[in-house]
Protein backbone atom coordinates (compact mmCIF):
# COMPACT_ATOMS: atom_id res chain seq x y z
CA UNK A 1 0.00 0.00 0.00
CA UNK A 2 1.50 3.27 -0.99
CA UNK A 3 0.21 6.55 0.92
CA UNK A 4 -0.23 9.66 -1.48
CA UNK A 5 0.72 11.91 1.63
CA UNK A 6 2.38 11.05 4.94
CA UNK A 7 2.33 14.06 6.84
CA UNK A 8 0.99 17.52 6.26
CA UNK A 9 2.30 18.26 2.85
CA UNK A 10 -0.22 19.02 0.40
CA UNK A 11 0.60 17.47 -3.43
CA UNK A 12 -1.24 18.32 -6.23
CA UNK A 13 -4.14 16.51 -8.14
CA UNK A 14 -1.21 15.04 -10.88
CA UNK A 15 1.55 14.14 -8.48
CA UNK A 16 -1.10 12.16 -6.27
CA UNK A 17 -1.98 10.39 -9.91
CA UNK A 18 1.96 10.25 -10.57
CA UNK A 19 2.29 8.03 -7.70
CA UNK A 20 -0.53 6.25 -8.68
CA UNK A 21 -0.46 5.56 -12.22
CA UNK A 22 3.11 3.77 -11.74
CA UNK A 23 2.14 1.11 -10.36
CA UNK A 24 0.69 -1.97 -12.17
CA UNK A 25 -2.66 -3.51 -11.19
CA UNK A 26 -2.93 -1.55 -8.47
CA UNK A 27 -6.28 0.45 -6.64
CA UNK A 28 -7.02 4.03 -6.14
CA UNK A 29 -8.90 5.04 -2.94
CA UNK A 30 -9.34 8.41 -1.55
CA UNK A 31 -10.28 9.53 1.29
CA UNK A 32 -12.29 12.39 2.32
CA UNK A 33 -14.24 13.96 5.31
CA UNK A 34 -17.67 16.18 4.41
CA UNK A 35 -18.95 19.86 5.53
CA UNK A 36 -22.28 18.42 5.09
CA UNK A 37 -24.53 14.94 5.25
CA UNK A 38 -25.80 12.69 7.56
CA UNK A 39 -23.05 12.34 10.34
CA UNK A 40 -22.35 8.37 10.67
CA UNK A 41 -23.04 7.90 7.35
CA UNK A 42 -20.40 6.99 4.24
CA UNK A 43 -20.48 7.51 0.44
CA UNK A 44 -18.67 6.16 -2.38
CA UNK A 45 -18.12 7.83 -5.25
CA UNK A 46 -16.82 6.74 -8.92
CA UNK A 47 -16.28 9.33 -11.64
CA UNK A 48 -18.83 9.99 -14.65
CA UNK A 49 -18.46 8.63 -17.95
CA UNK A 50 -15.51 10.20 -19.38
CA UNK A 51 -14.45 9.86 -23.75
CA UNK A 52 -11.29 7.66 -24.26
CA UNK A 53 -9.40 10.47 -26.11
CA UNK A 54 -6.22 8.17 -27.45
CA UNK A 55 -3.32 10.15 -29.04
CA UNK A 56 -2.12 8.36 -32.65
CA UNK A 57 0.19 6.53 -30.39
CA UNK A 58 -2.56 4.96 -28.64
CA UNK A 59 -1.47 6.64 -25.54
CA UNK A 60 -4.25 7.50 -23.23
CA UNK A 61 -4.68 11.33 -22.31
CA UNK A 62 -3.22 12.20 -18.53
CA UNK A 63 -6.45 14.16 -18.62
CA UNK A 64 -8.64 11.67 -19.45
CA UNK A 65 -6.39 8.12 -17.66
CA UNK A 66 -9.43 7.05 -16.11
CA UNK A 67 -11.84 6.76 -19.00
CA UNK A 68 -10.68 2.98 -20.01
CA UNK A 69 -11.22 2.38 -16.02
CA UNK A 70 -14.67 4.08 -15.30
CA UNK A 71 -16.67 0.73 -15.23
CA UNK A 72 -14.39 -1.10 -13.21
CA UNK A 73 -13.79 1.94 -10.72
CA UNK A 74 -17.70 1.80 -10.67
CA UNK A 75 -17.59 -2.31 -9.85
CA UNK A 76 -15.00 -1.28 -6.88
CA UNK A 77 -17.13 1.28 -5.76
CA UNK A 78 -20.19 -0.65 -5.35
CA UNK A 79 -18.58 -3.32 -3.49
CA UNK A 80 -16.94 -1.11 -1.03
CA UNK A 81 -20.54 0.80 -0.77
CA UNK A 82 -22.34 -2.80 -0.47
CA UNK A 83 -19.83 -3.22 2.27
CA UNK A 84 -20.48 0.62 4.00
CA UNK A 85 -24.04 0.24 3.76
CA UNK A 86 -24.14 -2.79 5.98
CA UNK A 87 -21.91 -1.02 8.44
CA UNK A 88 -23.14 2.27 8.74
CA UNK A 89 -27.16 2.70 8.76
CA UNK A 90 -28.12 5.98 6.49
CA UNK A 91 -25.56 4.98 3.61
CA UNK A 92 -26.55 4.81 0.38
CA UNK A 93 -26.28 1.08 -1.05
CA UNK A 94 -24.32 2.20 -4.78
CA UNK A 95 -21.74 3.88 -5.66
CA UNK A 96 -22.20 7.73 -7.05
CA UNK A 97 -21.25 9.27 -9.94
CA UNK A 98 -19.54 12.80 -9.45
CA UNK A 99 -17.00 15.14 -11.04
CA UNK A 100 -14.30 14.18 -8.86
CA UNK A 101 -11.25 15.88 -10.14
CA UNK A 102 -8.80 13.48 -8.16
CA UNK A 103 -10.44 10.89 -10.06
CA UNK A 104 -10.02 12.26 -13.87
CA UNK A 105 -6.18 11.38 -13.97
CA UNK A 106 -5.87 8.23 -12.01
CA UNK A 107 -5.06 5.08 -14.63
CA UNK A 108 -6.83 2.67 -12.68
CA UNK A 109 -10.17 1.60 -10.57
CA UNK A 110 -9.93 4.44 -8.11
CA UNK A 111 -13.03 5.78 -5.71
CA UNK A 112 -13.55 8.53 -3.27
CA UNK A 113 -14.95 7.14 -0.30
CA UNK A 114 -16.22 10.71 2.08
CA UNK A 115 -17.15 10.40 5.99
CA UNK A 116 -19.87 12.50 6.98
CA UNK A 117 -19.00 14.86 8.63
CA UNK A 118 -16.67 17.37 10.33
CA UNK A 119 -19.98 19.17 12.20
CA UNK A 120 -19.99 15.78 14.02
CA UNK A 121 -19.78 17.34 18.18
CA UNK A 122 -17.48 14.66 18.95
CA UNK A 123 -14.18 14.33 16.84
CA UNK A 124 -14.49 10.60 18.55
CA UNK A 125 -17.21 9.65 16.30
CA UNK A 126 -14.99 9.79 13.18
CA UNK A 127 -12.50 8.66 15.02
CA UNK A 128 -14.52 5.33 15.95
CA UNK A 129 -16.05 5.08 12.21
CA UNK A 130 -12.57 4.38 10.80
CA UNK A 131 -11.70 0.60 11.61
CA UNK A 132 -15.38 0.05 9.84
CA UNK A 133 -14.08 2.45 6.76
CA UNK A 134 -10.83 0.12 6.32
CA UNK A 135 -12.70 -2.85 7.07
CA UNK A 136 -15.39 -2.40 4.06
CA UNK A 137 -12.63 -1.23 1.93
CA UNK A 138 -10.78 -3.83 2.33
CA UNK A 139 -13.61 -6.50 2.27
CA UNK A 140 -14.99 -4.93 -1.34
CA UNK A 141 -11.62 -4.84 -2.49
CA UNK A 142 -11.28 -8.38 -2.14
CA UNK A 143 -14.58 -9.30 -3.53
CA UNK A 144 -13.40 -6.70 -6.62
CA UNK A 145 -10.54 -8.29 -7.39
CA UNK A 146 -12.01 -11.40 -9.56
CA UNK A 147 -13.47 -9.04 -11.65
CA UNK A 148 -10.42 -6.91 -11.92
CA UNK A 149 -8.95 -7.46 -15.45
CA UNK A 150 -6.81 -4.37 -16.73
CA UNK A 151 -7.98 -2.90 -19.98
CA UNK A 152 -5.09 -3.19 -22.26
CA UNK A 153 -4.13 -6.45 -21.07
CA UNK A 154 -8.01 -8.54 -21.35
CA UNK A 155 -7.65 -11.84 -19.29
CA UNK A 156 -5.03 -10.46 -17.37
CA UNK A 157 -5.54 -10.22 -13.83
CA UNK A 158 -3.34 -7.71 -11.56
CA UNK B 1 -1.46 101.02 2.86
CA UNK B 2 -0.34 98.28 5.60
CA UNK B 3 -2.58 98.91 8.08
CA UNK B 4 -5.36 98.87 5.69
CA UNK B 5 -4.48 95.09 4.27
CA UNK B 6 -3.63 94.21 8.50
CA UNK B 7 -7.69 95.16 9.17
CA UNK B 8 -8.90 93.51 6.34
CA UNK B 9 -6.98 90.31 6.92
CA UNK B 10 -7.93 90.46 10.99
CA UNK B 11 -11.31 91.54 9.74
CA UNK B 12 -11.09 87.95 7.30
CA UNK B 13 -9.77 85.64 9.58
CA UNK B 14 -12.01 86.58 12.23
CA UNK B 15 -15.50 85.65 9.80
CA UNK B 16 -13.16 82.27 9.12
CA UNK B 17 -12.65 81.74 12.79
CA UNK B 18 -16.65 82.58 13.10
CA UNK B 19 -17.55 80.37 9.92
CA UNK B 20 -15.68 77.35 11.28
CA UNK B 21 -17.17 77.55 14.69
CA UNK B 22 -19.96 77.48 13.48
CA UNK B 23 -19.61 74.61 10.86
CA UNK B 24 -17.30 72.14 13.14
CA UNK B 25 -20.27 70.75 15.67
CA UNK B 26 -22.12 70.14 12.21
CA UNK B 27 -19.08 68.65 10.86
CA UNK B 28 -18.40 66.64 14.27
CA UNK B 29 -21.93 65.12 13.76
CA UNK B 30 -21.38 64.39 10.12
CA UNK B 31 -18.45 62.52 11.04
CA UNK B 32 -19.85 60.72 13.83
CA UNK B 33 -22.35 59.34 11.57
CA UNK B 34 -20.54 57.92 9.25
CA UNK B 35 -18.69 55.96 11.35
CA UNK B 36 -21.87 54.36 12.56
CA UNK B 37 -22.84 53.59 8.63
CA UNK B 38 -20.95 50.04 8.48
CA UNK B 39 -18.93 49.33 5.07
CA UNK B 40 -20.44 47.02 2.95
CA UNK B 41 -17.98 44.34 2.06
CA UNK B 42 -16.12 44.06 -0.78
CA UNK B 43 -18.69 40.90 -1.69
CA UNK B 44 -21.94 43.04 -1.03
CA UNK B 45 -20.60 45.95 -2.70
CA UNK B 46 -20.03 43.71 -6.05
CA UNK B 47 -23.14 42.15 -5.73
CA UNK B 48 -25.07 45.52 -5.57
CA UNK B 49 -23.41 46.33 -8.79
CA UNK B 50 -23.74 42.94 -10.70
CA UNK B 51 -27.15 42.23 -9.68
CA UNK B 52 -29.75 41.25 -12.31
CA UNK B 53 -31.28 44.51 -14.15
CA UNK B 54 -34.52 45.26 -12.90
CA UNK B 55 -37.66 43.30 -14.21
CA UNK B 56 -39.68 44.59 -16.71
CA UNK B 57 -42.96 44.97 -15.27
CA UNK B 58 -44.37 44.06 -19.15
CA UNK B 59 -42.32 41.03 -18.68
CA UNK B 60 -45.05 38.42 -17.46
CA UNK B 61 -44.83 36.77 -13.93
CA UNK B 62 -44.02 32.69 -14.27
CA UNK B 63 -43.62 30.06 -11.96
CA UNK B 64 -39.58 29.68 -12.04
CA UNK B 65 -38.57 26.72 -10.46
CA UNK B 66 -35.40 26.95 -8.19
CA UNK B 67 -33.64 24.25 -7.01
CA UNK B 68 -32.34 24.32 -3.34
CA UNK B 69 -31.99 21.45 -1.13
CA UNK B 70 -34.44 19.43 -0.38
CA UNK B 71 -35.44 20.09 3.69
CA UNK B 72 -35.90 16.37 4.24
CA UNK B 73 -32.67 15.04 2.85
CA UNK B 74 -30.00 17.83 2.90
CA UNK B 75 -28.19 15.40 -0.01
CA UNK B 76 -30.77 16.47 -2.84
CA UNK B 77 -32.60 19.26 -4.52
CA UNK B 78 -35.85 19.97 -4.64
CA UNK B 79 -37.67 22.72 -6.96
CA UNK B 80 -39.56 25.50 -5.02
CA UNK B 81 -41.88 27.41 -7.13
CA UNK B 82 -41.03 31.60 -7.13
CA UNK B 83 -42.81 34.24 -9.09
CA UNK B 84 -40.54 36.22 -10.89
CA UNK B 85 -41.16 38.41 -13.64
CA UNK B 86 -38.64 36.69 -15.89
CA UNK B 87 -37.11 38.45 -19.18
CA UNK B 88 -37.55 36.01 -22.62
CA UNK B 89 -33.86 37.07 -23.20
CA UNK B 90 -32.18 34.11 -22.16
CA UNK B 91 -28.83 35.67 -21.00
CA UNK B 92 -30.92 37.92 -18.88
CA UNK B 93 -33.12 35.49 -17.60
CA UNK B 94 -30.54 33.63 -16.96
CA UNK B 95 -29.04 36.40 -14.48
CA UNK B 96 -32.44 36.57 -13.09
CA UNK B 97 -32.70 33.23 -11.85
CA UNK B 98 -29.43 32.38 -10.87
CA UNK B 99 -29.58 35.99 -8.28
CA UNK B 100 -32.44 34.32 -7.31
CA UNK B 101 -30.19 31.09 -6.42
CA UNK B 102 -27.98 33.06 -4.87
CA UNK B 103 -30.09 35.15 -2.78
CA UNK B 104 -31.15 31.90 -1.41
CA UNK B 105 -34.62 30.48 -0.05
CA UNK B 106 -36.84 31.57 2.88
CA UNK B 107 -35.48 28.82 4.98
CA UNK B 108 -31.79 29.36 5.05
CA UNK B 109 -30.43 25.70 5.76
CA UNK B 110 -31.93 24.84 2.39
CA UNK B 111 -29.22 27.44 0.78
CA UNK B 112 -26.77 25.56 -2.11
CA UNK B 113 -24.74 28.16 -3.13
CA UNK B 114 -23.12 30.75 -0.31
CA UNK B 115 -24.66 33.95 0.39
CA UNK B 116 -21.68 35.91 -0.08
CA UNK B 117 -21.25 34.72 -3.72
CA UNK B 118 -22.47 37.06 -6.49
CA UNK B 119 -22.72 36.28 -9.94
CA UNK B 120 -20.28 38.86 -11.97
CA UNK B 121 -21.59 37.56 -15.17
CA UNK B 122 -23.26 35.07 -17.71
CA UNK B 123 -22.47 34.89 -21.13
CA UNK B 124 -24.59 32.31 -23.88
CA UNK B 125 -22.79 31.00 -26.66
CA UNK B 126 -24.60 30.45 -30.19
CA UNK B 127 -24.03 26.65 -29.63
CA UNK B 128 -25.87 26.72 -26.22
CA UNK B 129 -23.38 27.08 -23.44
CA UNK B 130 -23.51 29.33 -20.90
CA UNK B 131 -20.66 30.48 -18.87
CA UNK B 132 -21.25 31.58 -15.94
CA UNK B 133 -19.03 34.00 -13.97
CA UNK B 134 -19.26 33.80 -10.17
CA UNK B 135 -17.24 35.84 -7.62
CA UNK B 136 -14.55 34.20 -5.69
CA UNK B 137 -16.67 33.70 -2.75
CA UNK B 138 -18.36 30.63 -4.61
CA UNK B 139 -15.05 28.51 -4.23
CA UNK B 140 -13.93 29.96 -0.88
CA UNK B 141 -17.57 29.65 0.89
CA UNK B 142 -18.38 26.93 -0.66
CA UNK B 143 -18.19 23.82 2.28
CA UNK B 144 -16.17 21.90 1.56
CA UNK B 145 -16.59 18.06 0.34
CA UNK B 146 -18.10 15.97 -2.91
CA UNK B 147 -21.83 15.90 -1.88
CA UNK B 148 -21.36 20.10 -0.89
CA UNK B 149 -20.08 21.02 -4.15
CA UNK B 150 -22.04 18.52 -6.20
CA UNK B 151 -25.10 19.97 -4.64
CA UNK B 152 -23.87 23.35 -5.47
CA UNK B 153 -23.15 22.91 -9.25
CA UNK B 154 -26.52 20.64 -9.69
CA UNK B 155 -28.57 23.42 -8.05
CA UNK B 156 -26.96 25.62 -10.44
CA UNK B 157 -27.02 23.52 -13.46
CA UNK B 158 -30.58 22.38 -12.79
CA UNK B 159 -32.30 25.72 -11.85
CA UNK B 160 -31.28 27.17 -15.76
CA UNK B 161 -32.35 23.66 -16.96
CA UNK B 162 -35.95 24.37 -15.52
CA UNK B 163 -36.60 28.24 -16.33
CA UNK B 164 -33.53 28.67 -19.37
CA UNK B 165 -34.32 25.92 -22.50
CA UNK B 166 -31.66 27.71 -24.76
CA UNK B 167 -28.41 27.03 -22.31
CA UNK B 168 -27.71 23.31 -23.37
CA UNK B 169 -24.54 23.15 -21.15
CA UNK B 170 -22.63 25.02 -18.53
CA UNK B 171 -19.16 26.18 -18.00
CA UNK B 172 -18.30 27.74 -14.57
CA UNK B 173 -15.73 30.05 -14.34
CA UNK B 174 -14.62 31.90 -11.27
CA UNK B 175 -13.80 35.88 -10.96
CA UNK B 176 -13.25 35.42 -14.83
CA UNK B 177 -10.80 32.19 -14.17
CA UNK B 178 -10.92 28.44 -15.06
CA UNK B 179 -10.36 26.92 -11.85
CA UNK B 180 -9.64 23.05 -11.51
CA UNK B 181 -12.05 22.47 -8.57
CA UNK B 182 -15.10 24.15 -6.91
CA UNK B 183 -13.95 24.32 -3.53
CA UNK B 184 -11.08 20.62 -3.54
CA UNK B 185 -12.97 17.96 -5.23
CA UNK B 186 -15.85 18.89 -8.22
CA UNK B 187 -13.93 19.48 -11.53
CA UNK B 188 -14.57 22.57 -12.66
CA UNK B 189 -12.50 22.64 -15.84
CA UNK B 190 -15.56 20.91 -18.00
CA UNK B 191 -18.69 21.18 -19.07
CA UNK B 192 -21.50 20.26 -16.78
CA UNK B 193 -24.95 19.28 -19.44
CA UNK B 194 -27.78 21.66 -18.72
CA UNK B 195 -30.55 20.43 -20.78
CA UNK B 196 -30.19 17.01 -21.13
CA UNK B 197 -32.33 16.55 -24.25
CA UNK B 198 -30.59 19.45 -26.28
CA UNK B 199 -27.33 19.05 -25.55
CA UNK B 200 -25.06 18.22 -28.18
CA UNK B 201 -21.23 17.94 -28.49
CA UNK B 202 -20.34 21.85 -27.72
CA UNK B 203 -18.74 23.41 -31.26
CA UNK B 204 -16.53 25.28 -28.59
CA UNK B 205 -14.37 23.04 -26.40
CA UNK B 206 -12.83 23.62 -23.40
CA UNK B 207 -11.04 20.67 -23.55
CA UNK B 208 -12.53 18.33 -21.61
CA UNK B 209 -15.62 16.30 -21.94
CA UNK B 210 -19.29 16.90 -20.88
CA UNK B 211 -20.67 15.78 -17.82
CA UNK B 212 -24.25 15.92 -16.20
CA UNK B 213 -24.68 16.68 -12.91
CA UNK B 214 -28.49 15.70 -12.86
CA UNK B 215 -28.45 12.84 -14.66
CA UNK B 216 -25.44 11.36 -12.75
CA UNK B 217 -25.81 7.90 -13.46
CA UNK B 218 -26.42 6.39 -10.05
CA UNK B 219 -28.32 9.56 -8.97
CA UNK B 220 -31.70 9.85 -9.90
CA UNK B 221 -34.60 8.94 -7.78
CA UNK B 222 -37.92 8.01 -9.08
CA UNK B 223 -39.42 11.08 -7.88
CA UNK B 224 -38.61 13.73 -10.52
CA UNK B 225 -39.27 16.79 -7.97
CA UNK B 226 -36.49 15.42 -5.62
CA UNK B 227 -33.93 13.62 -7.88
CA UNK B 228 -30.72 14.86 -7.31
CA UNK B 229 -26.74 14.01 -8.55
CA UNK B 230 -25.90 12.68 -4.89
CA UNK B 231 -28.91 10.79 -4.08
CA UNK B 232 -28.92 7.28 -4.22
CA UNK B 233 -31.07 4.62 -6.01
CA UNK B 234 -33.35 2.07 -3.92
CA UNK B 235 -32.88 -0.74 -4.69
Amino acid sequence: MLQTRNGNENPSFDDRSTLANAQRGAVFVTLHISSTGLPGTVRVYALSDLPTRASAGGILSWDFAQASYVTLSRKFGDAVQGQLAQRFKGSPSNVQTASVRQLRTTAAPAIAVEISSVSVQDRGDLDRMMPGVADAIARGLAAFRPSYVLPSEAGTQP
Amino acid sequence: MNGRWRTWLLAGLCVVVVIAAIYFPKLKRKVKTSANIAQPSEEQARRELTTAPPTNPSDPKVKAKMFWANDEDESALAPINVDLALSPDPVLRAKQVLNTLLAGPVNSDLRTLPPDAALLAFYLLPDGTGVADFSEALATSTPSGIQSEELAVDSIARTLEANVPQVKRLKILVHGQEVDTLAGHLDLTQMFVVNTKAAQPPTLSFGLPLKSPAASAASVSSDSTARSASKAPKR
